[in-house]
């Protein structure tokens, strides 16, 4: 090969490489996340946590890559860490689904926020320290075949988010619901050992590791095509449930889904947690959710079931011979299928009943677009500890059942209660439901018990009828259940139990629960919070509660703090600057994917999408911005503007909610060029920061491209800590509130930077 | 008619009696009476220790016990739910669960915060695991307890939800008030109390339900943070006590149910209670820190009943599985349903007087019912 073509090789190899590491990046990214989520029982906050831990892992590996002098030059190094993260990164897939019982955590418990944070750091942050060490390479790689320094961080960084946003829509769409973790790992050391071996020829020479490298490749494919991923992802996953019998593990777009089989008794999981057992289930809410409705409504005759139909509550509210239609409405269609496949009667299986519609659609959806009049809308959903969850619970998602609600019906869900003792938590929780349900219907039931059941009907001034007139309705309806008796509605129904409930609920307070203001998986999230982490839990709820007093001080600081780092060297100020913008495009970020998935309810269909969409805004715009090295201050200055802009507008978007149900078309419409936008602004400032910080400096590349990815990744870092934390609390809007105040500030700072002639 | 010096006298006595009243509400409303069993240690600083649960705590001037219910102020061990229960409710009394005593009656249920344990699968952590200082409660002084049970349609009053031993002293006054008022007193309590203590409040108790929680040492120390020794000698006692005696023991999955641990269990129990004593199998649900574990199995269920009625116990019932026939209570002779139940509902009783109405075989237990009466 001629030197000329040898480097056209190797300039495609590099960009390959480059590509190819931005497609690990989210790809080990989105696995060790699902993994964990696992682990962490699909706790909202780990989210947070997990991803703000990958950045920070990132980012240490950025800035200790960009401090180090490596050996042998960066393609050899690039190829030591390509063969490192190869083997690490499985490794760290075991880990995580081992660690429990490695660190003699007894199975089926909890963690604290403590152990939730150290030990995602930790199964972390080898992959995650390596991956950001090798993007500082990879500039290096990039400045050495293309001989211009001065551009090569912004064109990698191009490189490195084109690679994201292909890895993005990659690995959701296809990795993650057609392979395994440990396959989707197998096949990233197959294009990463491919690539390092083009790499290789192309400076001439095989070094040790890209001589190992072949063998390493043939154990990958052994691991994809051969059945060895299949034995050790059985033997891990056999560790990870501590002994039970897995009949199956499989991940949707949505979530995890185990089945595991104990005395002929299946439980099947999601993300960690139980979602339904048989054949014996729990019969006391089946029983109740599907028949107390149903005896109250004198004729009951359509029927809508949102979620959780798998669970057995056709089969009961068959039992009311009136019934002639049952609509049941599902998310996730794996769920369903891995539910029938192991015998229990799902509507699908409807038992060859054809009164039973099974519709695999949103519920919003299914309510904005269809037609036809309900007797019973039953909401058959945990309470929300997402914000999918709470789309069902708000005050917009209730507007649009009383559209659908034939005169005479009801609406009915559960919710936790007690007949011990109401804290102030579950108080919040009860009382923000009754105000979300009275805000829609003018009257509100609850009958309360260890399960309070919420009835609401369209009328004003409906009473329940007692028990007699139930216990009636149930032998003429000639009902046999197992839990619902004349004697258990009589005891259900009892004048002691309404008289202890409402002197119980006295006294508290609540507001309607809405899509942007979430104050019911706020409440929900508080509880559980509580209950693992007793010290955490009033320190949240004082920050909810704050609100703009808090905010102020918080934003007054974040002024006096840039307006010092102003003062200072360009060496402190630009990495400050570019770890706000790092904070604040992640905030933006999840503010923005929450917001979609509020608006329509597909967000994990979507994420690929979303994610791709912020990432192409990124490439674009520090390829913008790699140029024109005169304009960097203005560019600066343009990208912090543009933040600013855009949370601005988001708080005028949240603070004008009139509590209509929001259009489906404003995630498409709205949300997803915004979430462009917001990338184009974050990915502006990336390569004049690296640049001034340079010139400052007059130092090497790797130098300042290492101070400024990691200064990005740490705000990064801090802001998915706070959405996973702080955001549910302090709610969308403030939080938008918050980014104008940095933004603000970012720009103030730059102000002064310039003015004392550094920039 | 009235003279101005005799208004004059009443006066002052009213106010002198209202006075004293308010001060004995006052410091009754504090929550704060000066506990029993404890003792000072000679150190000069005013600690205490309490000598009530096996914990037997160490408390220096101002901190409270491991129970958070009992706190040394200024050397004086006080209970601080005194007279403050957080929990005041009216249920079924299978809902404790007593099923072979007094069946089909109400239970005036009360609770103070606090607990001697911390099981990882407590149903009430709300209340459980805080101190009366930080629970929301309702001022109740024992007199009235009767009155509201009473009011209430109520047989007895039961002290549950939370541990009672943590409040001892509210507990013995109040259950002497209801047997004083022609009430029972029940308690569910996790047994972890010390010999006197407990020998003492055998005299004012008519029914126990203790939680066994599982049948091993490891079992108490690692999932409930105490022992298993002090509460089977808890039970010993409460039955030499001649207190009506039923045991719950929750089956959870992959922790307390090993055919031999229940084997070990029953047989303990036939041996050291006797085959009267009634015993509970509930089905374990996701609760507190046990979220990931799976409902138990009602094979397993079923094979610890099979278990126990092969140890020879007579009366062994399975719960939260509502029209399970382990709900019922059968004639241990002829083997038939002598109360049927669904959960906590009684839909029928075969009984003639406290016998089985098919074979005449006397059915153990106190206040079973004939034809509706109770005797």
């Amino acid at each position: 090969m001629r030197g000329g073509e040898r480097h056209a090789t190797s300039m495609l190899s590099a960009r390959a490489a480059i590509i190819l590491l931005g497609v690990a990046c989210i790809t080990a990214q989105t696995v060790l996340l699902r993994e964990l989520l696992v682990q962490y029982h699909g706790n909202e906050f780990s989210v947070g946590v997990i991803l703000g831990n990958w950045v920070a892992a990132s980012a240490l590996g950025a800035f200790l890559a960009g401090r180090r002098t490596w050996q042998g030059g960066p393609v050899h190094s690039f190829i030591r860490l390509t063969f490192l993260v190869s083997l690490l990164f499985p490794l760290s897939i075991a880990l995580c689904r081992t660690f429990k019982p490695l660190a003699g955590i007894p199975h089926g418990m909890g963690l604290t926020l403590a152990q939730i944070f150290c030990s995602s750091l930790l199964l972390l942050l080898p992959t995650a320290a390596l991956l950001g060490g090798q993007f500082v390479v990879a500039t290096k790689l990039y400045a050495r075949f293309s001989g211009d320094e001065e551009r090569a961080p912004g064109r990698a960084y191009a490189l490195d988010a084109a690679g994201t946003m292909a890895g993005g829509l990659l690995s959701t769409s296809l990795l993650v619901p057609l392979l395994s973790p440990l396959q989707v790992a197998a096949l990233l050391l197959l294009l990463g050992g491919g690539c390092s071996l083009a790499l290789s020829r192309g400076v001439g020479g095989e070094t040790g590791v890209a001589r190992v490298l072949p063998s390493l490749m043939l154990l990958a494919a052994l691991m994809l095509c051969a059945g060895g991923a299949g034995w050790v992802e059985r033997m891990t996953l056999a560790l990870q449930w501590q002994g039970r019998e897995v009949l199956a593990s499989r991940n949707s777009p949505y979530q995890n889904i185990t089945v595991l089989r104990d005395e002929g008794q299946l439980t099947v999981y999601t993300d960690g947690l139980p979602f339904t057992t048989f054949p014996d289930p729990d019969t006391a809410s089946l029983e109740e959710l599907a028949h107390l409705p149903a005896l109250v409504h004198p004729d009951p005759r359509v029927v809508l079931l949102v979620g959780g139909s798998a669970g057995g509550i056709p089969p009961e509210l068959l039992k009311h011979p009136s019934i002639e239609r049952i609509d049941c409405l599902e998310i996730d269609p794996l769920l369903l299928e891995t539910v029938t496949s192991f015998g229990r009667l799902t509507p699908a299986a409807g038992a060859g009943d054809g009164r039973v519609r099974l519709h695999l659609v949103d519920g919003r959806r299914f309510l904005r677009t269809g037609d036809g009049g309900y007797d019973l809308v039953l909401l058959n959903s945990p309470l929300p500890l997402s914000l999918q969850a709470n789309r069902y619970f708000t005050r917009e998602f209730f507007l649009l059942v009383r559209e659908r609600l034939r005169p005479g019906g009801l609406l009915a869900f559960a919710a936790p209660g007690s007949t011990a003792y109401y804290s102030p938590d579950l108080k919040a929780i009860t009382a923000t439901l009754t105000a979300t349900a009275a805000a829609v219907f003018p009257s509100v039931r609850v009958i309360p018990g260890e399960s309070n059941l919420f009835l609401a009907f369209p009328e004003k001034g409906v009473e329940l009828p007692g028990a007699p007139l139930l216990a009636r309705r149930l032998q003429e309806r000639g009902i046999r259940a197992l839990l619902v008796t004349p004697e258990h509605l009589s005891w259900r129904l009892d004048r002691s139990q309404a008289e202890w409930f409402a002197g119980s609920m006295a006294g508290a307070r609540g507001g309607p629960n809405r899509d942007f203001t979430p104050r019911l998986f706020s409440a929900d999230l508080a509880q559980s919070t509580a209950l693992l982490n007793p010290w955490l839990a009033p320190l949240l709820t004082a920050a909810a509660r704050s609100g703009s007093a808090g905010l102020a001080g918080v934003a007054l600081g974040v002024l006096a703090l840039f307006s010092v780092a102003g003062r200072g060297r360009s060496s402190v100020a630009i990495p400050l600057l570019v770890a706000s913008s790092g904070l604040a495009a992640m905030l933006l970020e999840l503010i923005l994917i929450m917001a979609f998935q509020v608006c329509s309810g597909v967000m994990f269909q979507a994420i690929a999408l979303l994610i791709a969409l912020f990432m192409g805004g990124l490439c674009c715009g520090s390829l913008v911005s790699a140029g024109r090295p005169a304009a960097d201050y203005h560019r600066l200055m343009a990208g912090e503007a543009g933040l600013l802009v855009l949370a601005a507008l988001l708080f005028a978007l949240f603070s004008w909610e009139q509590g209509t149900p929001v259009s489906p078309l404003m995630a498409t419409g709205v949300v997803m060029p915004l979430l462009f936008a917001a990338g184009f602004c974050t990915g502006m400032e990336f390569p004049p920061a690296v640049r001034l910080l340079q010139r400052d400096e007059d130092g090497r590349v790797g130098g300042g491209v290492g101070r400024v990815y990691a200064a990005d990744l740490l705000g990064g870092w801090f802001g998915g800590v706070y959405g996973g934390m702080i955001l549910p609390f302090l709610g969308f809007r403030w939080s938008c509130a918050l980014l104008v105040s940095l933004k603000l500030a970012g720009m103030v700072l730059l102000k002064m930077q310039r003015k004392q002639g550094k920039l | 008619m009235i003279t101005r010096r005799t208004f004059l006298q009443t006066l002052c006595l009213s106010s002198l009696a209202l006075k004293a009243q308010a001060l004995e509400m006052a410091r009754d409303a504090s929550g704060r009476r000066e506990a029993l069993w404890y003792q000072r240690v000679d150190d000069g600083r005013g600690t205490v220790r309490c000598q009530l649960c096996p914990r037997r705590c160490t408390i220096p001037e101002g901190a409270t016990g491991f129970c958070r219910a009992r706190q040394n102020v200024a050397g004086r061990l006080c209970s601080l739910g005194y007279n403050l229960p957080c929990s005041l409710n009216v249920d079924p009394v299978e809902k404790k669960p007593f099923f072979n005593f007094y069946p089909g009656t109400r239970s005036f249920s009360l609770a103070c915060a606090g607990c001697n344990l911390r099981c990882k699968f407590c149903q009430n952590w709300e209340i459980s695991q805080i101190s009366p200082l930080q629970a929301a409660n309702r001022y109740t002084p024992t007199s009235q307890l009767p009155s509201l049970a009473r009011g209430q349609g109520c047989r007895s009053i039961a002290f549950t939800y939370t541990e009672p031993t943590t409040y001892y002293e509210y507990m013995t006054d109040s259950a002497r008030a209801a047997r004083k008022a022609g009430l029972l007193a029940v308690y569910h309590s996790n047994g972890f109390i010390n010999p006197e203590p407990l020998d003492h409040l055998c005299k004012h108790l008519d029914g126990a339900n203790i939680d066994l929680k599982g049948f091993s040492e490891e079992f108490y120390a690692t999932v409930c943070e105490a022992r298993l020794a002090p509460v089977l000698e808890s039970l010993k006692r409460l039955k030499r006590g001649g207190v009506w005696l039923e045991i719950t023991n929750l089956v959870i999955p992959g922790y307390n149910d090993t055919p031999r641990m229940i084997g070990d269990m029953c047989g303990w129990i036939r041996q050291n209670l006797g085959a009267e004593t009634p015993l509970h199998f509930p089905r374990f649900f996701p609760l507190y820190k046990m979220t990931a574990i799976q409902p138990t199995p009602v094979k397993t269920l079923e094979g610890a009943r099979e278990i126990a009625m092969g140890a020879g116990l007579k009366y062994v019932y399975i719960g939260n599985v509502p029209g399970h026939p382990g709900n019922s209570t059968y004639c241990p002779r002829c083997r038939k349903q002598v109360i049927r139940r669904s959960g906590f509902s009684v839909l029928s009783v075969e009984l003639k007087g406290d016998r089985c109405r098919f074979c005449n075989e006397r059915i153990d237990g106190a206040g079973l019912i004939t034809g509706g009466t109770r005797i």
